[in-house]
């Protein structure tokens, strides 16, 4: 299933300037994709236009060919999972179990429950994960790292085709960041899904990400893939940072990192 | 490209056994939610269902209730003597004591009966109310929906409609009350806890200047001891006839939330991940609101203003099974009826005149509620 943006651009109504401008990219199967720029650039908005959270000012999403607008909420529910930030634990907070189910929604009547079926398929989805042991546990007592996981299993009941996550491994300590790069590159490879990201760590983008947008602080952006787009070149101008890229070797295995020298005056 | 290995499945482990013993998890198939819940909770649900025991004590509860309130009174009624009236109205007979027929099927059975549609109604809307808005401390009283309803409902009154048209204004002006404090609260798209609560302290005293102004104008002598008399709430004075016209509207409200009743979980995150979640919310948002509103309005057309079911209730069925929208409705429901059929029965028994019921339900309701909120530290955020 193909992601396809083409020609999008949003504005704000009552306002000029777009946030975003002629955005045009797409993704496969199989291929993750992430999105890097300074705050503010525009990145949140990307993920809530490209999912029809919110309405492209002109231009528009495509899934396989189908303009997005054409499909019901029903229809995006099943085929676009959204991840959003883990910080927002609500009031009135569920049961990790619970929560997840949730993820069963589009696929469920409007006034149908989730009965045994839907239940072991999250319980299922917890364990693939390795977060069943959180099933009981409310929402609104659970760390940063847990509710996140949570959360991606409440996108992977659903069954959908494409998964987009909002800074996934922002606020998770060292171990858990890597647990969740993990688990989507595993998604990717192993599930053929479409993933879609924003990071603000340039070496997770490198480490796992096949194609990439550069969103700037005048919200111009680049798309293409991972070796074109990371140059220390382009980061260093997005950042208004001086940066060097290198690769650490362990083994037969090389991992990238990104370290900044200095900022640069903007 | 760079040459991408292929990752073993990863495991979180945070707090995962897994790790510590260094030995791998069997694979995990068709696993089921095991028995143990949390807390209190444990003891009442199992599995994600309410235990038959204690869905069997619920039920228990609200027959007992009934039945304190069809026997109490100025004039009690025994349990034979009940049975022995049933027995002769169903036969089609003459009632053996016609002062206990008269008495039963006069005034204790339609204010029972509508005790309990009142309070299964009033919790409900109560628990919708705060799942919608996910915001604990959502009700009819605190959106400002109970005060907006009493001004159509006054307002009926003074021109001396009928029950019908008493509740047609007043589920007029609990809707406009409703999307007044909504759009008062939405902020750039966005609804907070306070501003929610602070733009119906608004629009109830809006709602109560304007009920002011109407007791004003109206007849001393005759409208304005019924407008004040019926805004304190009381079940009193009514009959079957009444309860045939009011009780359907709760009952339609009331099956409306229920069926959606796991779906107010969803409404309950954020607008963005209900709509990622495959939800209509333009739909399903509106659509619960109006269920709730139409018992707010149903219920105060019917027995003026009554308080603090729609927080007490909901919470305590909260602090009993968790926060699943699943099992709080039903239990909403069943506790509501109960509680109002209590309140009810010491209205009409503790004095020789009626206490108003929303003197009682602030009077009970209020300290049981710092009880439980000191009990458990308000464990529902």
């Amino acid at each position: 299933m193909t992601l396809q943006v083409k020609d999008g651009t949003f504005r704000y109504p009552l306002s000029r300037e777009p946030i975003l401008e002629d955005i045009n990219f797409h993704v496969e199967p199989g291929e993750l994709l992430a999105i890097l720029g300074p705050n503010g650039a525009g990145k949140t908005t990307l993920m809530r236009t490209m999912t029809g959270l919110q309405q492209w000012s002109s231009g528009h999403t495509e899934i396989d060919g189908v303009n997005l607008k054409d499909m019901s909420p029903r229809e995006i529910g099943r085929t676009i999972a959204y991840v959003p930030q883990a910080r927002s634990v609500v009031s009135l907070s569920l049961s990790g179990l619970d929560m997840v189910t949730i993820g069963r929604a589009a696929h469920l009547g409007m006034i149908a429950q989730p009965g045994p079926a839907e239940e072991s398929m999250a319980w299922e989805t917890l364990a693939s994960i390795g977060a069943d042991h959180l099933a009981d546990m409310p929402c609104g007592n659970m760390s940063g790292g847990q509710f996140q996981m949570i959360l991606i299993a409440r996108a992977l009941v659903a069954e959908p085709r494409i998964m987009v996550l909002d800074e996934p491994e922002t606020g998770l300590d060292f171990h858990n960041q890597m647990v969740v790069l993990n688990l989507l590159q595993h998604l990717v490879r192993e599930k053929n899904l479409v993933v879609v990201m924003n990071t603000h760590y340039p070496a997770h983008a490198i480490r796992i990400a096949d194609k990439i947008i550069l969103i700037d602080r005048v919200h111009r952006t680049r798309f293409g893939p991972v070796d074109e787009v990371m140059t220390e070149e382009n980061l260093g101008d997005i950042f208004d940072v001086d940066l060097r890229i290198s690769d650490i070797e362990h083994g037969d295995r090389r991992v990238p990192t990104v370290t900044a020298i200095d900022v640069r005056p903007r | 490209m760079r040459p991408k290995s292929l990752i073993p499945m990863p495991t979180y482990a945070e707090t995962s056994p897994v790790e510590q013993t260094g030995v791998a998890a069997p694979p995990v198939v068709g696993r089921r939610r095991p028995a143990a819940g949390r807390g209190w909770a444990e003891s009442f649900v199992v599995s994600g269902r309410l235990r038959v025991w204690f869905v069997l004590a619920l039920w228990g509860l609200l027959i007992a209730c009934a039945l304190i309130s069809v026997m109490a009174g100025r004039y009690s009624i025994s349990l034979p003597e009940i049975l022995r009236a049933l027995g002769d109205s169903v036969s089609g007979q003459e009632f053996t004591d016609d002062r206990v027929g008269s008495v039963l099927f006069g005034v204790r059975f339609p204010r029972t009966v509508l005790a309990i549609f009142v309070g299964a109604g009033l919790a409900v809307a109560g628990a919708a109310f705060q799942s919608v808005f996910s915001n604990p401390l959502a009700t009819p009283d605190t959106l400002g929906v109970s005060a907006g309803t009493s001004v159509g409902a006054v307002l009926a009154l003074i021109f001396s409609w009928n029950l019908l048209g008493v509740q047609a204004l007043a589920l007029l002006f609990g809707l406009l009350a409703m999307a007044v404090t909504v759009s008062i609260a939405r902020h750039r798209g966005k609804t907070s806890i306070v501003m929610l609560v602070l733009a119906g302290v608004i629009v109830s005293a809006i709602a109560n200047a304007v009920i002011s102004m109407l007791k004003l104008m109206a007849d001393p002598t005759s409208k304005l001891p019924e407008i004040t008399y019926w805004l304190m709430g009381s079940l009193a004075g009514v009959s079957f006839s009444s309860i045939a016209l009011g009780v359907p509207l709760i009952v339609l409200g009331t099956l409306g939330i229920y069926l959606l009743r796991w779906r107010l979980n969803v409404l309950a995150l954020s607008e963005d991940e209900a709509r990622a979640a495959g939800l209509n919310i333009r739909v399903l948002r509106p659509l619960v609101i109006a269920c709730a509103t139409l018992i707010t309005a149903s219920v105060v057309s019917m027995c003026g203003q009554v308080g603090w079911i729609g927080l007490l209730v909901p919470h305590c069925a909260r602090m009993l099974v968790g926060n699943n929208n699943r099992l709080v409705i039903p239990v909403s429901l069943l506790l509501g009826a109960a509680m109002m059929l209590l309140i009810d029965t010491l209205a009409r028994t503790m004095t020789a005149s009626e206490i108003p019921i929303s003197v009682l339900t602030a009077l009970i309701g209020a300290p049981m509620f710092i009880l439980l909120l000191r009990k458990t530290g308000g464990n529902w955020s």
